[in-house]
């Protein structure tokens, strides 16, 4: 097998990686005992991204400065974020140069995709952390509702936090992998992906060694945290009950509310009653109350037969009736929630598969993928669909499509263009996605500009244009004059996205700022050990000096000064090794003599270089 | 029959050399029955099918190019986006028909927008009686209409059908091409008609 490719489910709420490991299989990437998760959180401090449980953490002192839910605004102008959503969202935005989403932090101005690298160089710095390796490639998962600038933009946040995108998989699919690798039967499955911010529906057919993709649908505003907003919106209510006039908008206080939320919906995914107590620092009301399962079912409810209503229509595209299922499968987050499982079970008449924990299921099927990408295994293909149709502008705004939802990727489309003027050299064409009928209703992709047409007279030149959408879902164009043989070029302005100067002007920044070397990263890591083991030797050394004999604490002591010469130099391997050393010499002290510290110090040492 | 244009084997499908595992870059241009290995004609075992397209796709698929060169990649992109749409093609009748059609109209010009003689007269006073009941809201003599059109299209398309299957490998003459171009026109028309008769014609798209 050749370089290894790691699988990352970049989440709205949490992302986290999965490999396939020699011998074990495929499996979450964590510290032994510890979670695999990174909350997709983040916050800034003294110029430096804070990433994961320290950022949510910090999220209520700082609540304007804590960025979360980031993914609801990849590849989106602040225009198509409707007012009410970004009022729940605590950190300001702004319009970029051609109207994208910008999020404002500490003075400065992020793009979606550089705070989402941020995220993917967190989980890509643990995981070469645990595994002890570099890694530069990635499987990262998309809604499968995603369109191609959603795509596109993920695609340039994996490239600015220094990895190959070399598949971007659909959650609802990659889940099918690790469900039906797992299996496998042949049958029809469905994946019902509820997340912190997308819902997807997937219907597939499983023949063999062929996992097919035969419909799906979605809503990429729809998931888990509308739940908390229906409790938000309760607790809100009870409180203005309670204390009249009381100001709740507040970055604050929604962060509070937030949470309160979120707590309740966990808590009543085990108990049928659940008591809270809301008050907020600057304010000197409190306010107690409980919730119960009766009072939460009517809040779910809206948001739960949204979700059904796509499946209903995912199944209609298909062609397919719930009888014909013979599985279906839970993915995402939210699926926890009980009142959810039951509507679920009542509408497809089976009860749901969870066998795998739908917060890993993702990340474990995309790094399956990973595996068979980096020639790992052949034993299964995935053949996934374009979730909306694709298409150019024609007569009166009409939306002409050339690719309809559904098609299977990799597919391909060709239009035939003239030119309208005599010696005309350029055409433009606007590409658009989406299922609606009149192009104002769809995504406009980009404009594409083909240049390089020979001159000729009006009406004589034959360019055809190649649309052809690979295996991820991404649309490439290339056009060819007929008469001459001529490529045309062609310049792509993206309408939501980033531009190539855009991307390679960060990534430019991102090299000039950050320290991307692994072995920087891991001399600084072995560095910052190696202090605390020092530190806990030093700590505990009167302990040693009456527990040891006299040449064993010599030899300690001359070790921890190799240790410390070598913490100055540059290699992370030669430090790596005394530090090993001195381990060794420690250990039986560690084990028999010497307090919690040293040891638990030594534990992290070993965790870390695993 | 083409030949690899690496170990010189005749070709199975037009797109890759089973003897040799090489991608064909004349494949991009062939068409959609070569694309199988299969005869011009619109008579065609639909499971046989199926499994060379599977076949074909657990070979070229990019996933398993994923490590290869650049353009050995693009061109293993190119030849399943050429694969995956033969199979869609070919494997919807309607959508079959239609691609014939098509090759047949490079050699033998017919007029594409042909209909049956009569058929427009009788699809405006159909359409005529469906507004009428779609303003009354009558359901009862809607859901009747919409049997009606789905009789009258499965009438047209097992007649089309027929008269294709019968031709076999053979060049058709510019009559046959007609016949069976104004049969598809009058398809496209009743497929219209139907949906917006249709139960669930209402716009489920926010």
């Amino acid at each position: 097998m050749t370089e290894r490719i790691i699988g990352i489910d970049l989440g709205t709420t949490n992302s986290l990686a999965a490999t396939v490991f020699d011998q074990i299989g495929p499996e979450v990437i964590a510290e032994p005992g510890q979670t695999p998760i990174i909350p997709s959180v983040l916050t800034m401090r003294e110029g430096k991204w804070i990433v994961g449980q320290e950022a949510l953490i910090g999220s209520l002192q700082n609540p304007t400065q804590t960025l979360h839910s980031i993914k609801r605004l990849m590849g989106r102008s602040l225009k198509e974020i409707p007012a009410e959503e970004q009022a729940q969202l605590p950190y300001e935005l702004l319009a970029g140069e051609r109207g994208q989403a910008l999020v404002c932090l500490d003075k400065q101005t992020f793009t979606p995709q550089e705070i989402s690298a941020e995220i993917l160089k967190a989980v890509k710095y643990r995981a070469e952390a645990i595994l002890g390796e570099n890694l530069q490639k990635a499987v990262i998962t998309v809604p499968a509702y995603f369109d191609d600038v959603q795509r596109q933009a993920t695609r340039d946040a994996a490239r600015l936090a220094g990895l190959e995108a070399v598949r971007i998989i659909n959650e609802p699919t990659a889940a099918a992998i690790a469900y039906g690798l797992d299996e496998r039967k042949d049958g029809k499955i469905a994946v019902y992906d509820l997340g912190g911010g997308t819902f997807d529906i997937s219907l597939l057919q499983l023949t063999g060694k062929i996992f097919k993709v035969v419909a799906t649908n979605g809503d990429t505003r729809l998931g888990g945290d509308d739940f908390d907003q229906a409790i938000v919106g309760e607790l809100t209510l009870r409180i203005q009950q309670e204390f009249e006039n009381t100001e709740l908008h507040s970055p604050l206080a929604r962060q509070v509310l937030r949470q309160t939320a979120e707590t309740i919906k966990i808590g009543l995914s085990q108990s049928n009653e659940i008591e809270y107590t809301i008050s907020i620092e600057d304010q000197s009301w409190s306010h107690q109350g409980s919730f119960t399962m009766t009072e939460l079912q009517p809040l779910l409810a809206p948001v739960i037969q949204r979700t059904l209503q796509r499946c209903q229509q995912a199944l209609d595209q298909a062609d397919w009736k719930v009888e014909d299922l013979d599985e279906v499968v839970l993915v995402g987050g939210s699926t926890v929630v009980p009142e959810l499982r039951l509507q679920v079970k009542q509408f497809f008449g089976q009860d749901p598969q969870v066998a795998i924990d739908p917060y890993k299921v993702v990340a474990l099927g995309a790094g399956i993928q990973g595996h068979l990408l980096a020639g790992g295994r052949r034993d299964f293909l995935l053949l996934d669909v374009i979730p909306l149709a694709l298409g150019i502008e024609t007569v009166g705004g009409t939306f002409s499509k050339l690719i309809t939802a559904n098609t299977t990727v990799p597919t391909e489309a060709k239009e035939l263009y003239t030119t309208h003027v005599d010696n005309q050299t350029a055409i433009e064409i606007n590409i658009y996605q989406g299922e609606r009928e009149l192009v104002q209703d769809c995504r406009c992709l980009g404009r594409f500009k083909l240049r390089g047409i020979p001159a000729m007279k009006a009406g004589l030149p034959l360019v055809e244009v190649t649309f052809l959408v690979d295996a991820n879902g991404i649309l490439t164009v290339s056009a060819l004059e007929k008469r001459s043989q001529t490529d045309a070029s062609i310049e792509v302005i993206p309408f939501h996205g980033l531009t190539r100067q855009e991307i390679d002007g960060l990534l430019e920044a991102s090299y000039d700022h950050a320290i991307e070397d692994f072995a920087a990263r891991q001399l600084i890591e072995f560095r910052q050990t190696a202090e605390r083991v020092l530190h806990g030797i030093e700590m505990h050394w009167t302990i040693a000096e009456t527990a040891l004999a006299q040449q064993d604490c010599t030899a300690i002591r001359q070790q921890m000064a190799v240790v410390r010469q070598r913490m100055e130099g540059q290699d992370p391997q030669v430090l790596k090794s005394e530090m090993d050393r001195l381990g060794d010499l420690t250990r039986s002290l560690a084990d028999t003599v010497m307090g919690q510290a040293v040891l638990s110090a030594l534990q992290e040492q070993e965790a870390t270089s695993v | 029959m083409p030949f690899c244009s690496r170990c010189q084997k005749p070709l199975q499908g037009a797109l890759w050399c089973g003897a040799c595992q090489h991608l064909q870059s004349s494949g991009l241009q062939a068409d959609y029955f070569s694309v199988f290995g299969l005869p011009t004609r619109y008579d065609l075992d639909l499971k046989i099918l199926e499994q060379s397209y599977h076949e074909l796709a657990t070979e070229m698929h990019p996933d398993f190019y994923a490590t290869a060169p650049a353009d050995e990649r693009r061109l293993s992109e190119s030849l399943s986006a050429r694969l995956n749409q033969a199979w869609q093609t070919l494997q919807d009748p309607t959508a079959r028909a239609r691609y014939l059609t098509g090759i047949w109209q490079s050699q033998t010009p017919t007029h594409e927008r042909d209909l049956p003689t009569g058929f427009l007269q009788e699809m405006f006073a159909l359409q005529e009686e469906l507004e009428e009941l779609l303003e009354a809201k009558d359901q009862q003599a809607l859901a009747a209409k919409h049997a009606d059109f789905l009789q009258r299209l499965n009438d047209l398309r097992h007649n089309y059908q027929q008269q294709l299957i019968e031709l076999k490998e053979n060049t058709p003459d510019t009559t046959f091409c007609k016949q069976i171009q104004q049969q598809l026109n009058a398809e496209r028309y009743l497929l219209r008609l139907l949906e917006s008769c249709s139960p669930t014609s209402s716009e489920t798209d926010p």
